[in-house]
């Protein structure tokens, strides 16, 4: 399998002079994989997702899509490319579900166009694929936080991008819509897109994840085949507190006290 | 419910959607040109109140004032209107906060300390104060621009926020001091009145050395008005969607800013209009700037010439303009938030 992503040698600190977050990572994403990051709190993940972004730059090392460097990109291609879901986005005017998840269009026009119907009917789909279609003409500010979670989703569905790049996705969603939300994951990568995801919860990872990474310290300690690095003395290791992995019905569950 | 079926039951409501705010747009747009043209017969002359239009026809002098003065004043109080709501929905747009307004960002303060520094040193010659307002306007912006390069705390849209204040001060602390240094019974009270603004010694030729810098200003800020749905999201996401949010959020602020000190230069300082036309806009379009762009700049020009009308016709004196829209504006501004629909928690 091919890399769609991969960091090489990555060092990264916000600020100069300051503790870097990451230090020498060196990552693939392979084409079509879904691959969930693990790690404690402020260990750098969302902090990796945005330099898969091009949004960070690293003091060193380089981020590569498809072989080249992000930087050799224009930035609408890299907008096709990628879409990011984030944790949490504030929204400062009461755009409808609808004006909101229509911005996804933005890469695929020029910086006068304004979207078309086409792009209207695409938007449309995402919605309706959240399950948020009966509040497409709400206003954002007035969705709870499951719902605004599901319309950032459906932006970076509109966005029809090759690799889904999604911060602690479910942190707001009640079971169904997390449910919701892994067949949706699982569908989209039957049809060829490349997820990675950062996750607090294994058992979305387990539902899900076809690769995974842990990470402490700025660095990756495990990385690998789901099932080869999802094990109990890993995941002790990384989150420094006894875990235990048993399955129920064919499932794996992390277990603990 | 099925994907088909609940995907048509989407698609009317959007074809309902862009036709009613079309509808709407038309609406005001009539207005807009029956307030402009009704505007024409109002006044003093020959009496105060309309203008008969068998006058117009047969008295010399009537004519001479309609088009001579009239018109350049009332299409000058247009673009004063337009430039100025266009300009805060801008601002508000991209800083992400409807209590901003064109005047953010040290411009106001800036275009005032020019303007009293012409009327104190160079006499007040009304070319030498306007070009002096606008150059010291585009000067502030272009101040608080590299202070907040040079900031080193919070994103781009916090830097600039701090850096205007910075600015705004620094320029009012001027002000202070010019009023100070004025002669208190002819240059005070001029650097007074201009403060107040007033559209009572606007010319062709004033109309025409501010129309170039107006006109491109609001076409370029009509045509990028989907971008700045965009530019208000946060900068990883409007990077995410494939936009250059520095790049772009610098040329709309700079074309905003043109505009402002080219209205500002010839018709002093005139607030509230930037703060509360975006707001009446949003509340009749929604917060889409697609359309809540072009609502807009219809009722902000609609509200400058009614605004200047008032001001020369009411009273035998001119009204200074910035008193009645700052007491108009402060009207709407308590009218809107208390029929608000409903309650925003989020900040």
């Amino acid at each position: 399998m091919t890399a769609i992503l991969a960091f090489e040698e990555l060092t990264f600190g916000y600020g100069s002079g300051t503790r870097a977050v990451l230090d020498g990572l060196s990552l693939d994403i392979e084409c079509g994989s879904v691959t969930a990051i693990l790690g404690p709190n402020g260990v750098g993940k969302s902090t990796l997702l945005h330099l898969a972004l091009g949004w960070l730059r690293a003091r060193s090392g380089r981020v590569l899509l498809d072989g080249q460097p992000l930087g050799s990109y224009p930035r609408r291609r890299l907008g096709q490319s990628m879409a990011l879901v984030p944790q949490v986005e504030q929204t400062p005017f009461d755009y409808t579900v609808l004006d909101y998840v229509l911005l996804a269009r933005a890469p695929y026009l020029a910086p006068l166009e304004m979207p078309g119907a086409e792009d209207e009917r695409i938007a449309e789909e995402a919605i309706e694929e959240v399950g948020l279609a009966p509040l497409c003409h709400r206003s954002i500010t007035t969705l709870s936080g499951g719902e605004r979670q599901n319309a950032l989703l459906a932006r970076a569905l509109a966005q029809q991008p090759r690799l889904l790049l999604m911060d602690e996705p479910t942190t707001h969603l009640d079971l169904a819509h997390k449910v919701r939300l892994v067949h949706l994951v699982r569908d989209r990568v039957a049809r060829g897109m490349t997820v990675l995801l950062t996750t607090h919860e294994p058992d979305v990872a387990a539902a899900i994840a076809t690769h995974m990474v842990l990470m402490r310290d700025g660095q990756v300690c495990a990385s690998g085949a789901f099932a080869d690095v999802f094990t109990s003395d890993n995941l002790s290791a990384v989150y420094g507190v006894p875990v235990k992995i048993a399955e129920v019905d064919g499932r794996q569950v992390v277990l603990w006290t | 419910m099925s994907r088909s079926t609940s995907a048509a039951s989407v698609r009317p409501a959007l074809g309902w959607r862009a036709a009613s705010a079309r509808r709407k747009l038309a609406l005001i747009a009539a207005l807009l040109m029956v307030v402009v043209a009704l505007s024409l017969f109002v006044g003093r002359y020959p009496s105060p109140g309309f203008m008969s239009l068998d006058r117009l026809a047969t008295d010399d002098l009537a004519q001479r004032l309609v088009f001579d003065l009239r018109l350049p004043r009332i299409l000058t109080a247009l673009a004063l209107g337009m430039s100025l709501a266009a300009a805060g929905a801008v601002f508000q747009q991209i800083f992400a906060n409807p209590l901003v307004d064109p005047g953010f960002l040290g411009v106001s303060q800036g275009a005032a300390f020019g303007a009293s520094l012409a009327i104190i040193f160079f006499g007040s010659v009304a070319w030498i104060v306007q070009a002096s307002a606008a150059i010291f306007a585009v000067a502030a912006l272009a101040l608080t621009y590299l202070l907040a390069q040079r900031a080193r705390f919070g994103g781009s849209v916090i830097r600039l926020v701090l850096a205007g204040i910075a600015v705004s001060a620094f320029f009012s602390a001027g002000v202070g001091g010019l009023k100070y240094l004025a002669d208190p019974m002819t240059q005070l009270q001029e650097i007074t009145f201009w403060l107040l603004g007033g559209l009572q010694s606007i010319t062709w030729m004033q109309f025409w050395s501010i129309a170039p810098a107006v006109s491109i200003s609001l076409f370029v800020i009509y045509r990028m008005r989907w971008r700045l749905n965009l530019l208000s999201l946060d900068d990883a996401t409007a990077f995410s969607l494939g936009a250059t949010p520095a790049r772009e959020r610098a040329l709309l602020l700079g074309v905003s800013v043109a505009a402002t000190a080219a209205v500002v230069s010839v018709c002093g300082m005139v607030g509230w209009l930037g703060l509360i036309v975006p707001h009446i806009a949003r509340r009749i379009f929604g917060a889409d700037a697609r359309y809540s762009v072009p609502g807009a700049l219809l009722i902000g020009g609609v509200f400058g010439v009614l605004c200047d009308d008032i001001a020369r016709t009411l009273f035998a004196g001119e009204i200074p303009i910035g008193i009645l829209t700052s007491l108009i504006g402060a009207v709407f501004f308590i009218l809107i938030f208390m029929t608000y629909g409903h309650v925003n928690e989020q900040r």
